[in-house]
């Protein structure tokens, strides 16, 4: 029981993660039906700037702010600069190939994520940087929590899990009860339509480019906080969020969401209970299966229009 | 892997001068295809992945072969110019062969740094042996680039790293006798490096009567929360072999974490000049295969926890890897006295080779304080 417990936490934490990414892609794919693979180097570029803030601040070992200001900080420090990234891919990679075809903006985006990746190595080296957040009031994020049966519950994981689904209701509030939200929608139903209701089409997608940059920003950080991030790492973090949010049904929010913590559990469990090395064939081994027979995902709606 | 540029270059910069003195007549090693005048430029060409995945080995290489040939080249007057070949590890180790290709039409170059990975070097060992460059690696460890009835590199191949058949048992050996294991948790990253090594001391593990349970990770695993479930609890070292310092430490933490107590132990691949923080009752062992009686202790400091019989006990320490391994030592007739190559040790000034081993916790902090602002 122990390590079911273990391993639910340690999916949920993974999971939580993953659903912020696929979020961004989700949000994207809705509006645009672009499948914008920039944005696990957005993931990335995200994690590098809560590191260079942390190192701003003092770093881990010397933060000369409260522990939990220093984490709201780089949070938000690594969102708004990934929203200003975001609104830049969009304006410079995607907008002038709207009306190209479907193909065109998919390779701009490649490009833009190889540019990113490889950018930020020539810029700051391949070496792998780390937060150190043990160092933060000597271990008290890993040490300190509660427990379930033997199981501790650190206040890290709780600060990450709790921030990813605060993060993921304040979207899902966003698109549902707010006008901006309600013209992201119509958009996505009908761009031309919309555009003829008196919509702003430009300004929408950049707002979806926005808030899903983000979430990716807050993504990297979060990841970060645990695991060390390096300019490579984009690339699967990206790959695992394009698979949550297509196993979730790509387009779809609460689809998203569900699909990032399903990959989360399927690969803790996979892990832990039949083979370390096996997880990410299992992980990808679920989303062809998706692709076979919900190739709408769990949660989206099957596209009609194009029969 | 061991990141040991400027070792290698040392070397490198050795065989030229063999070659230098045997110009025209042949070496025993290489063949010789021309006379060389070192009066002239001669080339050296790095043959490592700069970019890519694998990009922060190639990187560290690099820095320390143009750190080499700046100090050494005058030293033994000769005029060098460093070449870099860019294998990065997705394109496979055929690359190696490709890159090879190119130093070969250049008559001017006369070794290779490299290929840095095994791979690479089977590729193109024999290619550049053909042209008579040899080749001097400073990462390739797999046991068949030079033993066995089918050698995979040439005889001009060289490398200053200990290969899998000494570091494997040397590590397996370590763990029983030293660290008294009896049950042991192996860790592999699914690439040639670490499987290699990974196989190697399970082999002398179960031939001690160790328990052994292999686990398995992609290279690209960053969060290895489900890994440390996975290792049992009473195990009471972790040899994981990585290459990157850092996931050493994270799965350091995340073991701590998950409230267990086993040591990380890991291979050259976690020599790196620049100390890590180790944390927790684990103490991370930064050492390499052969340098049998350097073990680095960290100093432990406890942190008030209090309730529960898990709580750990937290070490702080500014564990400090020492760079001078066997190879270096073999060079000593060579290089005795010569303060130069002790230089970048210098740019860290924290490092302290012989810590003691109850060093006062006050001690500890500050001195992993004053590491973290020279990073």
């Amino acid at each position: 029981v122990d390590t079911f417990i273990q391993l639910t936490l340690n999916g949920l934490t993974l999971g939580s993660v993953y659903a912020l990414i696929a979020l961004g892609y989700s949000l994207v794919y809705g509006i645009l039906k672009l499948l914008n693979f920039a944005h696990g180097d957005v993931f990335m570029v995200g994690s590098f700037i809560g590191f260079g803030v942390l190192q701003l601040l003092g770093g881990s070992t010397d933060p000369v702010v409260p522990v939990w200001l220093l984490l709201v900080a780089i949070t938000l420090a690594a969102m708004a600069g990934c929203a200003v990234l975001g609104v830049a891919i969009e304006r410079f990679a995607y907008r002038p190939l709207r009306d190209a075809p479907r193909i065109a903006p998919l390779i701009s985006a490649l490009g833009v994520s190889f540019f990113l990746a490889y950018s930020m190595q020539l810029l700051f080296g391949a070496e792998q940087r780390d937060y150190d957040a043990f160092a933060l009031d000597d271990g008290a994020l890993f040490f300190k929590g509660f427990d379930i049966g033997n199981v501790r519950v650190p206040l890290l994981r709780i600060i990450i899990i709790v921030a990813a689904f605060v993060l993921m209701v304040l979207l899902w509030v966003l698109a549902t009860r707010t006008k901006t939200g309600k013209a992201m929608q119509a958009t996505s139903y009908d761009r031309e339509a919309a555009a003829m209701m008196g919509i702003d089409i430009d300004r929408v997608i950049v707002f979806a480019f926005v808030l899903g940059s983000a979430l990716a920003g807050a993504a990297g950080v979060l990841f970060a906080l645990r695991a060390p991030t390096f300019p490579s790492i984009g690339f699967l973090a990206g790959l695992k969020g394009f698979t949550a949010a297509v196993i979730g049904g790509i387009g779809s929010i609460p689809g998203a969401m569900a699909g990032g913590l399903i990959l989360g559990f399927a690969e803790a469990y996979t892990q832990g209970y039949i083979s370390t090395k096996w997880s990410d064939l299992l992980v990808f081994v679920i989303l062809i299966l998706f692709m076979l027979f919900r190739p709408q995902g769990l949660l989206g709606k099957a596209d009609i229009r194009k029969v | 892997m061991k990141r040991r540029g400027g070792v290698v270059l040392a070397l490198a910069t050795i065989v030229v001068a063999a070659l230098a003195s045997t110009a025209g007549a042949g070496s025993s090693a290489v063949t010789a295809t021309q006379a060389i005048n070192c009066k002239s430029t001669v080339k050296l060409a790095l043959i490592t992945p700069l970019t890519g995945g694998g990009g922060f080995i190639g990187q560290e290489q690099l820095s320390w072969s143009k750190y080499a040939v700046k100090t050494l080249a005058k030293k033994y007057g000769l005029k060098v110019q460093l070449l870099q070949g860019d294998t990065p590890v997705e394109k496979g180790p055929g690359e190696a062969l490709v890159v090879a290709q190119k130093f070969i039409s250049d008559p001017k170059v006369l070794v290779a740094i490299g290929p840095a990975t095994s791979g690479g070097v089977a590729s193109a060992s024999g290619a550049l042996t053909a042209a008579g460059i040899a080749q001097i690696s400073p990462s390739a460890t797999r046991t068949s680039l030079t033993k066995g009835s089918n050698k995979e590199a040439t005889n001009a191949f060289f490398r200053v790293v200990p290969g899998d058949y000494i570091q494997g048992p040397t590590d397996a050996n370590y763990m029983v006798d030293k660290l008294n294991a009896k049950k042991v948790a192996i860790v592999d990253f699914q690439e040639p490096y670490s499987v290699g090594l990974a196989d190697a001391a399970e082999v002398v593990l179960k031939k001690r009567n160790v328990s052994v349970t292999r686990l398995s990770t992609s290279v690209n695993t960053t969060d290895f929360s489900s890994l440390v479930t996975r290792v049992p609890s009473d195990a009471e070292v972790v040899f994981f072999p990585t290459q990157q310092p850092n996931d050493a430490q994270t799965f350091g933490q995340q073991l701590l974490e998950q409230g267990k107590r086993a040591k990380v132990f890991g291979g050259d691949g976690l020599e790196q000049p620049r100390p890590v923080q180790a944390v927790g009752l684990v103490r991370v062992q930064l050492r390499s295969g052969h340098q049998r009686h350097r073990v680095e202790q960290g100093a432990d400091r406890r942190v008030e926890e209090g309730q529960s019989e898990r709580d750990a006990r937290l070490v702080r320490a500014a564990v400090v890897p020492r760079r001078r391994g066997r190879a270096e030592r073999d060079q000593e007739g060579v290089r005795r006295g010569q303060g130069e190559d002790r230089e970048p040790e210098a740019r860290h000034p924290e490092r302290q080779e012989d810590q003691p081993q109850d060093v006062d916790p006050r001690w500890a902090r500050s001195a992993s304080r004053r590491s973290r602002t020279t990073r």
